[in-house]
């Protein structure tokens, strides 16, 4: 039952989100292009306002990408809120699925658009400097990466890579399950303006969990600045080198318990608190 | 009446962001006229106060300076703004006391000729010291910071008359290896040169007394000129020649014979705070996730108890992790 809601949570998605990735797609292409203006305008004679419009077309580009961004994100969790707590709510429970495998659905399809918006930002950032020119040095400075690389030392930064893509992976998890989470408690205690309780919840958790995590921050970097020279001038190299992957997975464990206990925080609500009537 | 009390809880929410952001925006509106600042001068610069104590200008002997030990400089109020007594300017300075001795400063100022500032025992060190010398410290040196110390005793016994005193040209005596003989005062900051030796090949030890010289032997700023001319020589006997020679060997960049610690930056062991750090997530947040994913399981009230063991593998998971880091860095 899972694959089936997960189909129709992505199909639901794809259908808007297609245009919002191919106008990006288009967006980067006509980025590059007022890049390569500006980057060639020392070498060629551009009239000024050809110049003054290909720098203004950089611009709307980026804020096209961050209105992709946004616009991607905001299809997912306006998604997420009409199906489970307004009126088509009474429908989706009534689905011969458990409310676990609903959530389920809805998160992994939150995270899989937020991966795959990542990736299409990411796809159009490089088509936007392959049409300006800007990458023609990335051959060689991969081949400098690499050269001289044994099997051993690739195999130590995949191992690294993957831990960092599990990590990446986990926190778009708990950043999903934060958005999912301030949208049930918004539904859980307003009766209307459901949206508009969440979006205050989601503003005044974000900003406790961001002076919690800077006031954290501050001690750790104090501490770790202060005290970390000392430490691993202490280490040797093999030590170092269990260090990073060993620091990776404890870093993957705690956000994926975090984004656990997020989520079950979340179905909790929807199991048993939860109240569409 | 839900209704109205979700309408309250709201506007108190949003009504604490905006006394919250208002709060936030109250550094930025903090106005730049008013430096809280206690050193002040009156206008005609001989009277230095920092808010508590009063300094007054000290004339130094034209042959002494304020060139201190580099490490016993110390600088009390960095870049600091200056009140003009009872005016409105300020003007940017530079305030210098010896790690040793603030009865004695040095300012160094935009508008105000660099001097010495003293306090009323400060005046009286200073005035005992360019009388008598005593309670000063002696350094053979060469250039500025490389410096050895010789006893008094042998400072002293280089000022006696000897009874072989020749004649040098100066152009010679620039060609020789050569130390000052350099008196500090008690704070380690005003100097005062006594003389210059210089090492014969022969292995002689000659002492130029400036108290010997006349001015024709110095130059505009003071110090001794190899221009052209002679000089009276001392030669030293084998002994004293042999102190000193010693004495020459162990020149080095001057380090201070004391710990300074400035009150801004003093030193903090962050390994305490750093290993609380380390325990508080290495072993406390998890511990906690385990006892909870252990014991919840087993209320009624808190649903899937297989949820709880997922929390409680991942827990133990995360201390395991954390144990192998520590032990690594321990």
């Amino acid at each position: 039952m899972l694959r089936k809601l997960l189909k129709y949570d992505m199909r639901a998605i794809w259908r808007i989100w297609w245009l919002l990735g191919l106008s990006a797609m288009g967006l980067s292409v006509v980025g590059g292009l007022a890049l390569r203006i500006l980057n060639n305008s020392g070498e060629q004679a551009f009239p000024a306002i050809l110049e003054v419009f290909a720098g203004l077309a950089v611009f709307a580009c980026i804020m096209g990408f961050v209105a992709f961004f946004i616009g991607s994100e905001l299809l997912v969790y306006y998604r997420f809120y009409k199906n489970l707590f307004t009126d088509e709510g009474y429908l989706t429970f009534t689905l011969p699925a458990s409310r676990a495998k609903i959530l389920a659905s809805k998160t992994l399809n939150a995270c899989l658009w937020l991966v795959l918006s990542v990736l299409t930002l990411g796809a159009c950032l490089i088509i936007m400097l392959a049409i300006s020119g800007s990458l023609a040095d990335f051959p060689t400075f991969l081949k400098f990466f690499f050269d001289g690389a044994d099997v051993f030392s690739l195999l130590y930064i995949l191992l690294l890579a993957v831990e960092g893509i599990i990590i990446l992976l986990a926190g778009s998890w708990v950043s999903v399950g934060l958005v999912h989470f301030c949208i049930t408690i918004g539904a859980v205690l307003a009766k209307k303006y459901k949206l508009l309780a969440a979006i205050g919840i989601y503003y005044l958790l974000n900003m406790v969990l961001s002076f919690v995590l800077q006031a954290f921050m501050i001690l750790g970097v104090f501490a770790t600045a202060g005290a970390i020279e000392p430490l691993f001038s202490a280490l040797s190299e093999t030590e170092i080198m269990f260090f990073i992957p060993l620091l990776l997975a404890l870093i993957a464990v705690i956000v994926t318990s975090v984004a656990l206990l997020i989520h079950y925080l979340i179905l909790g609500k929807l199991e048993r608190r939860l109240n569409l009537a | 009446m839900k209704k109205t009390v979700f309408y309250r809880v709201l506007l108190l929410a949003v009504s604490i962001l905006l006394a919250w952001n208002a709060f936030l925006l109250i550094p930025s509106a903090e106005s730049p006229d008013a430096p809280l600042l206690d050193w002040s001068i009156t206008p005609n610069g001989l009277t230095l106060s920092d808010g508590t104590r009063t300094f007054s200008r000290y004339t130094l002997p034209t042959d002494a300076k304020w060139e201190p030990i580099l490490s016993y400089y110390v600088f009390d109020a960095g870049d600091t703004e200056l009140h003009i007594k009872g005016t409105e300017s300020y003007q940017s300075a530079r305030i210098a006391s010896p790690a040793r001795d603030s009865e004695i400063i040095f300012l160094q100022a935009t508008y105000i000729e660099a001097g010495i500032y003293v306090t009323e025992d400060g005046k009286t060190a200073l005035d005992h010291f360019f009388e008598t010398r005593e309670n000063g410290s002696y350094r053979l040196a060469r250039g500025a910071y490389y410096t050895a110390p010789i006893d008094t005793e042998t400072a002293l016994s280089l000022g006696q008359e000897f009874s072989e005193i020749t004649e040098t040209d100066v152009t010679q005596l620039a060609l020789l290896e050569r130390f000052s003989l350099v008196v500090y005062d008690k704070s380690g900051a005003i100097q005062w040169k006594l003389g210059d030796l210089y090492c014969f090949e022969n292995g002689a030890v000659g002492y130029v007394d400036y108290k010997m010289l006349n001015n024709s032997h110095f130059d505009a700023e003071g110090n001794f000129s190899y221009r052209s001319g002679t000089a009276p020589v001392i030669l030293l006997p084998s002994n004293i020649a042999d102190t000193l020679r010693a004495s020459a060997e162990q020149i080095e960049y001057c380090e201070p014979d004391y710990e300074y610690e400035a009150p801004a930056t003093p030193f903090i062991n962050f390994l305490p705070l750093f290993w609380t750090i380390c325990i508080i997530i290495g072993y406390i947040l998890p511990l906690i996730l385990l006892l909870l994913g252990l014991f919840l399981p087993r209320s009624k009230k808190r649903g899937n108890p297989k949820r709880w063991y997922v929390i409680a593998v991942l827990a133990a998971i995360w201390i395991v992790l954390a144990t192998a880091l520590i032990l690594i860095l321990l």
